[in-house]
């Protein structure tokens, strides 16, 4: 696994537009669709376990 | 330190903090690359980044690991420039924000490993642990605006798939000499606006 061994450079160009723009959406809460059902898909799974954390 | 407070129908998972790496000896996610790393390289591995890492058992069996580091996400400085020349088309909301340009390095939590038992996959356990990093990070480090991973990405396995389902967005082209690619999500604050 050499993951987390990989060389990081910056994000650029679509990739870190696209950033922005989410993190921009995250912030004031103006969530697009897929984001709002990735919250709507959290909430469902979490309805079938429970996490203890030690 | 609980949670959550569920009744009895729920399945309870239990993540506990781990520094001895010999209790997953019995603990096989069936990718071998994977297997491998945790039999024979991750005590070296948490001997020196001390990065948390977890067992997750439900029961007395343990069915995921999962190792969280801390990370940042830098922004190439020129994008900016490339977004104002058009040369990469601008952002469709908060151009006119002059703080939407000023910050060009986030802190993040990174997903360093997560491998879930072979036997018990498809059943959401992966997602399940996806937003209790997601809860933990924002608890914990509520300055923390992103998670991020190393997607591992080879011919025979690809964990790409599900963390785009975790929605998770790649910060980068994949790339031939990489067997992983980097992908971050970020983590939502507020609650969606109907």
């Amino acid at each position: 696994m050499l993951g987390i061994e990989s060389p990081r450079k910056p994000i650029s160009g679509k990739f870190a537009k696209e950033l922005r723009e989410a993190l921009v959406r995250a912030r004031t809460g103006n969530l697009n669709q897929s984001e709002k059902e990735s919250i709507r898909r959290s909430e469902k799974i979490s309805r079938k376990y429970n996490a203890i954390w030690k | 330190m609980l949670s959550g407070n569920k009744e009895e129908e729920y399945i309870n998972l239990v993540f506990e903090r781990i520094d001895d790496a010999s209790v997953l000896s019995n603990f096989y996610c069936g990718i071998d690359e994977m297997d491998e790393f945790i039999h024979n390289k991750l005590q070296d591995y948490l001997n020196k980044t001390g990065c948390d890492t977890y067992t997750i058992k439900q029961g007395d069996e343990i069915v995921a690991m999962l190792s969280l580091g801390e990370d940042t996400l830098s922004l190439d400085d020129d994008d900016k420039d490339d977004m104002r020349s058009g040369f990469v088309p601008k952002p469709n909301i908060a151009l006119d924000n002059k703080d939407f340009f000023s910050e060009k390095e986030f802190p993040a939590i990174e997903i360093a490993y997560l491998a879930v038992k072979k036997e018990k996959r498809k059943q959401g356990i992966g997602e399940y642990i996806i937003s209790q990093v997601e809860e933990k990070a924002q608890r914990d480090n509520p300055e923390c605006e992103f998670l991020t991973v190393e997607a591992y990405k080879t011919k025979k396995y690809s964990a790409v798939g599900f963390y785009s389902k975790c929605d998770f967005t790649p910060a980068e082209v994949p790339l031939s000499y990489k067997d992983t690619l980097r992908m971050y999500k970020v983590l939502h604050p507020t609650s969606p606006q109907e």
